[in-house]
């Protein structure tokens, strides 16, 4: 019955899934990457039988890209994903305007099982309940392993909840509140870009304990942490450009962190649900220290992450979604216009991101098998190099994205970490 | 386990060198890095992806207009109407395929851009040939005005190409303006030869007067007046 609901059903995009698919091109791919390290060689015969045991619990990503006349929308498919070997660059630009794939792709290389979705269906935390049913289920079928404890993963036997597929910036959005300041244009690396279609991977594995005990020295979190060593790697680079030093301390450094808003809401949704602060450095007031920028960090978060203030993010992005002279506009004039405003005012306004994506964690039945998890950002032509950080059983992956070939800021960015004294391991796709 | 001895950081065994800093890294096996990358040698599919929907594109508009020209063909030998007129249809049918072959961007940008030059310099030409003109206007205004955009915008790329990266608030005005003087010039210099019989500039050197004045408002704004500059009207202009 509650199968029969979901057939031929249509499901809205979401309020940030509106702008991804508009935005989407052979560059900006919108495609993300949660890559999943085990034991042993991936089986893909059992990694396809388990992905097709586990669809049907998540008909809203069963889904395939329809063309309305004002919006895209997706609709309930009664095809079978299919797993792939990986052999092309990560976050390939998925062909969804032509209705051919599904919003997601589960591929498997060696002893590493990669999940890559569209941001348009579903934001990180989304992603990682699918990928964690995915993995219980594989070791269900492979070793007959059935956990008590399923964590955030799904029960497959369980009814689904229509709270899952639900717009919760549209549920949790007040009107009438004012909208938040408008970006100021910020530094972008001056990196050439790769050739289209190509992406480069650079992770660093790094232990949990230590970052974490220096964290709390500073009376921050870890993510601040990170932050701050983030920023004081790029404000490094500009300090060693070869340019005036006038024009050094023009530059402004600004740094997009998404925020979970399901830690704000209580919302259970899939789909994206998260907004973007910017806390920035102005090298006009001169260079920064690392303590100083651990301040401005937390001042900046103690001041804007709370409820009050995110609402007038989400009421400016609902606002504008819900503007009826936006909304009659025909989908081909969208097309043609939201790339050339999302540049201008979308990415203008930060430098580069970084995204964490908390700790992950799997089933003791299942931990001896599952080594390592990472994610890896969607690629992007104006902020060039982007990062995410995920810990997953005491180790810290920080992974950088790239359309570009350089590795400078990676560069420094890790000689910073050696130096407080903490091993670092790389990996990456760079031949 | 394999570590930079610059960075100090660990890197995947079998690599030939340090992933942040391209340092050597001493490989010891190999035929490891073969079998343990963790990362297979990727394909760029978007070259193949974007020339299949090129050549859909591409094939699509040739063949209407070529049943176009079998068209104009068939009209041409059945109906003895307006020869001329149905001579400039088939012509501008042809030029557009060429143009649009160009545009597709299958050859070399410059072969591009001098393909583009040359149709419509031929194009011109046949013009010119069925219209049966007295006076001489393609070789007086035609060609050298073709030449002329032609030469003025591979200039503008060139230009172009080298300040890319600058700040594109500034640069591109600034390019665009070059464009505009030279392109201005060289109008008022074929009017002028082909009216006067000799090269008298007018209206051209008012539009570079303009575009030079504009140009160097742009560059102050964005480079801002040297310090030594800045002091000297300081003390000059001190009141």
């Amino acid at each position: 019955m509650e199968e029969k609901q979901h057939k031929n059903k249509f499901y809205s995009l979401d309020n940030a899934g509106f702008l991804y698919t508009a935005i989407a091109s052979s560059r900006m791919s919108t495609v993300y990457r949660i890559s999943v390290g085990l034991s042993e060689p991936v089986d893909s015969t059992i990694l396809q039988k388990a992905l097709e045991q586990i669809i049907h619990r998540f008909p809203y990503f069963q889904v395939t890209l329809k063309r309305g006349f004002f919006w895209y929308y997706y609709q309930h498919t009664e095809a079978i994903p299919k797993v792939g070997e990986e052999t092309y660059y990560p976050c390939k630009t998925m062909r969804q305007r032509q209705g051919k794939t599904f919003p997601f792709r589960v591929l498997y290389y060696k002893s590493y099982i990669h999940v890559e979705f569209n941001h348009s269906i579903c934001d990180g935390a989304g992603g990682l309940v699918f990928t964690q049913t995915l993995l219980i289920e594989y070791f269900k079928i492979q070793k007959g392993i059935s956990p008590k404890n399923l964590g955030k993963a799904m029960d497959i036997e369980s009814e689904v909840d229509p709270k899952e597929f639900e717009d919760s910036f549209k549920v949790y959005y007040k009107g009438k509140v004012p909208s938040p300041p408008s970006s100021k244009k910020v530094f972008h690396f001056p990196f050439e870009l790769l050739d289209k279609g190509e992406y480069l991977l650079l992770t660093g594995i790094v232990p949990v304990d230590p970052l974490l005990g220096l964290a709390k020295i500073h009376q921050c979190t870890i993510t601040q942490f990170m932050l701050a060593l983030y920023f004081e790697s790029i404000q490094e680079y500009i300090q060693g450009l070869p340019m005036s030093e006038k024009k050094k301390q023009r530059q402004l450094i600004a740094i997009n962190v998404p925020v979970d808003l399901r830690k704000m809401f209580p919302s259970i949704t899939l789909r994206n649900f998260f907004i973007s602060l910017n806390p920035e450095i102005d090298l006009a007031l001169g260079y920064y220290t690392r303590e100083e920028i651990i301040e401005q960090i937390k001042g900046y978060m103690g001041l804007y992450m709370n409820r009050k203030n995110i609402n007038r993010y989400i009421s400016r992005n609902v606002r504008n979604e819900q503007f009826i002279f936006l909304r009659i506009i025909p989908l081909w004039v969208k097309k043609l216009f939201m790339p050339i405003v999302y540049n201008r005012f979308g990415e203008r306004g930060y430098t580069s991101g970084l995204s964490n994506l908390g700790v992950v964690s799997v089933p003791e039945e299942i931990k001896a098998y599952v080594k390592s998890f990472e994610v890896f950002p969607p690629p992007s032509a104006e902020s060039r190099l982007k990062l995410v950080m995920v810990s997953y059983n005491g180790s810290l992956s920080l992974s950088f994205g790239k359309t570009t070939g350089e590795t400078v800021i990676e560069k420094i960015f890790f000689r910073k970490i050696r130096k407080l004294g903490i091993p670092v391991k790389i990996e990456t796709n760079k031949r | 386990m394999a570590y930079c001895p610059k960075c100090g950081v660990e890197v995947e065994h079998g690599v030939k060198k340090c992933p942040l800093c391209d340092f050597p890294i001493p490989n010891v096996d190999d035929a490891y890095e073969l079998v343990n990358s963790k990362y297979p040698q990727a394909i760029n599919t978007y070259y193949q992806d974007h020339l299949g929907k090129k050549n859909l594109a591409f094939f699509s508009i040739g063949i209407i207009i070529l049943s176009m020209i079998v068209i104009v063909g068939v009209i041409y030998m059945v109906y003895p109407w307006n020869h001329e007129l149905l001579k400039y249809v088939a012509l501008g049918l042809i030029s557009i395929f060429a143009i649009v072959f160009f545009a597709m961007d299958y050859l070399k940008p410059n072969y591009n851009f001098l393909g583009a030059y040359m149709t419509v310099v031929i194009t011109c030409y046949c013009v010119y040939n069925i219209s049966g003109s007295q006076n001489n206007w393609f070789l007086d205004y035609a060609l050298p005005i073709a030449t002329l955009l032609y030469l003025g915008v591979s200039l503008f790329r060139l230009v172009l190409k080298h300040t890319r990266h600058q700040s594109k608030f500034v640069f591109i005005p600034t390019n665009i303006i070059i464009f505009s003087i030279v392109i201005a010039i060289g109008l008022d210099g074929i009017i002028s030869l082909n009216i006067l019989g000799n090269l008298h500039l007018t209206w051209s050197l008012v539009v570079a007067a303009s575009g030079v004045c504009i140009i160097i408002l742009l560059q102050t704004i964005y480079h801002r007046i040297p310090e030594k500059t800045r002091k000297i009207i300081r003390e000059k202009l001190h009141i």
